[in-house]
């Protein structure tokens, strides 16, 4: 009897796990992005002067701009781990459609950031002097949804810039401008929030975010199996 | 700011310098932009030219 | 000794490419045109009332805005049929048009901070939505040129371009809509005078007009142009293998 492959989301979550035990087995990469992170909301204290922004103030803009880079950190080794023995074609002859090896690394992404973003998030509560409370929850919903764009336009790239002699460059200057409108509605959507402005204010903002979040990740989708050697 | 564009003010701001910039500016990266694409045929022609000959010689 | 086979499909097309000089009739109509409306500008069109000189800086500035989106969408469009139709031509117009689309682009984001910073005392005007788009879109036709460059497979070159191009037309209404929402609520910005309001006189609305005609026409004929030196490169690198 001759097992049927797995359906799409079956096989994307296959997928998911495998880059995630790869991950976990070493958790060097992890372990990287979480002190860059950490150590980047440090470092950007000190660009500022307490006495003029209060650091409290600054936390919404420090906390995307955190995000934004240690994102980027985390997104280049989704692809560089299947160059190395060329696992890239182990997954391409296996009998998953194309999307669900799209669909199986993005979520790994999703969650690597998401484990990050769980420690700076307290970080930034840490060292900015925020006020522990329910907005934090707010905060954490905003940045699930700005990390499902961050992750689907991200995946994309970083499956396009490992095929060149510049990934590491590349991957940052094609992924950026795709991050502006989820940077900047997201820090709008947490300003408020952290205020304890009521949610309808930040409503605006959080939409362009969803509806960013449906649109890419919709297309980033499609245009997966173009990435890929034919 | 705005005060400088109301109808009150009637001799214009002297702003002939910015004009100039702007103007020789724009000419000049037309002007660059072409040379450039004139360049680079001339190099394509030049490189296909030298191959023709040993391209039927083999 | 090389491929001969593509060589010799190539041959026919190949010997007017090498003869026809890339420069033709259009972009020499198109070059006298700019000359005509930098005289135009200059000469007979009136000084605006409050601005002085620099108000002109307008005409150069608007209609590159234009011609640049036509270039810009033109790379979309053609994204699109290319990976529709795998035709090359397609690859290498929408290649032409972004490249060309990058130039306008610049003489937008160069002439904009020169006139705003004369008239408005500020040197970038982030609440300027067509500068802020145009700012964006120019890191976005510049990625998609570093990405042409970056991939050496033709084939995928092909391939990656055409999605980013299609991504990035995506992106740009994204782009709007959060910049307009971020002004929009951070900066009630009192109602902002561009001398492009149809309330012109009649010689400054022609010259408008005409502008924006000249550099349409200038835009295509670059894109021709830039179109046959992409041919000229791949038959070069053809004959090189």
């Amino acid at each position: 009897m001759t097992a049927r492959p797995p359906g799409t989301v079956a096989a994307a979550w296959l997928i998911a796990r495998k880059d995630l035990a790869i991950e976990f087995r070493t958790r060097t990469a992890f372990l990287s992005s979480l002190v860059f992170a950490v150590l980047a909301l440090c470092i950007l204290y000190f660009a500022w002067d307490e006495s003029i922004i209060a650091p409290a103030d600054r936390a919404p803009g420090v906390l995307w701009v955190v995000v934004t880079f240690s994102g980027l950190l985390g997104l280049q080794r989704s692809f560089s781990i299947e160059e190395h023995d060329r696992g890239i074609d182990a997954l391409l002859v296996a009998p998953t459609s194309r999307e669900a090896i799209y669909l199986g690394k993005a979520i790994g992404n999703l969650l690597f950031l998401c484990a990050v973003q769980a420690v700076t998030l307290p970080a930034l509560v840490l060292f900015y002097n925020l006020p522990v409370g329910p907005s934090l929850l707010g905060v954490a919903a905003v940045m699930l949804l700005a990390t499902i764009g961050i992750v689907a336009v991200g995946t994309l790239f970083s499956a396009m810039a490992v095929n060149t002699r510049m990934a590491e460059l590349l991957l940052p200057m094609l992924s950026l401008p795709f991050f502006v409108p989820v940077l900047l509605n997201a820090a709008q959507a947490t300003t408020r929030v952290l205020a304890g402005r009521p949610a309808a204010e930040a409503w605006p903002w959080l939409r362009i975010i969803i509806a960013f979040d449906i649109v890419f990740v919709v297309a980033c989708t499609m245009a997966f199996p173009y990435t890929l050697e034919e | 700011m705005i005060a400088l564009l109301s109808a009150a003010q009637t001799s214009p701001v002297s702003s002939w310098g910015t004009f100039h910039v702007a103007y020789a500016l724009v000419a000049v990266i037309y002007v660059g932009y072409a040379v450039s694409l004139w360049t680079r045929a001339r190099r394509y022609r030049r490189e296909i030219e030298s191959e023709k000959p040993s391209s039927t010689g083999g | 000794m090389t491929a001969a086979p593509t060589v010799a499909r190539s041959s026919a097309s190949s010997r007017p490419a090498l003869q026809r000089p890339i420069f033709d009739w259009l972009f020499v109509l198109a070059a006298l045109g700019v000359v005509a409306i930098y005289v135009r500008a200059i000469y007979y069109t009136p000084i605006e009332a409050t601005q002085g000189a620099a108000q002109k800086i307008y005409y150069l500035h608007v209609p590159a805005a234009l011609a640049a989106y036509i270039a810009v969408s033109l790379t979309a469009l053609t994204s699109i049929v290319y990976l529709w139709l795998h035709d090359e031509r397609a690859d290498r117009l929408a290649e032409a048009s972004a490249e060309v689309g990058l130039v306008f682009l610049t003489v937008v984001l160069t002439t904009g901070p020169l006139w705003g910073h004369k008239i408005w005392g500020a040197w970038w005007a982030w609440w300027d939505m067509r500068l802020t788009l145009t700012l964006f879109l120019w890191f976005v036709v510049a990625a998609y040129l570093v990405v042409r460059g970056a991939v050496e497979d033709a084939a995928m070159r092909a391939r990656f371009s055409a999605v980013l191009g299609i991504l990035g037309a995506l992106l740009i209404p994204f782009i709007h809509l959060s910049v307009y929402l971020f002004q929009a609520r951070l900066h009630p910005m009192p109602i902002v005078l561009k001398p492009s309001e149809p309330s012109l006189p009649p010689q400054m609305l022609t010259t408008f007009l005409l502008a924006f005609l000249v550099f349409a026409v200038l835009c295509l004929a670059f894109i021709r142009v830039r179109y046959r030196v992409g041919v000229l490169r791949d038959l070069a690198a053809e004959t090189i293998t």
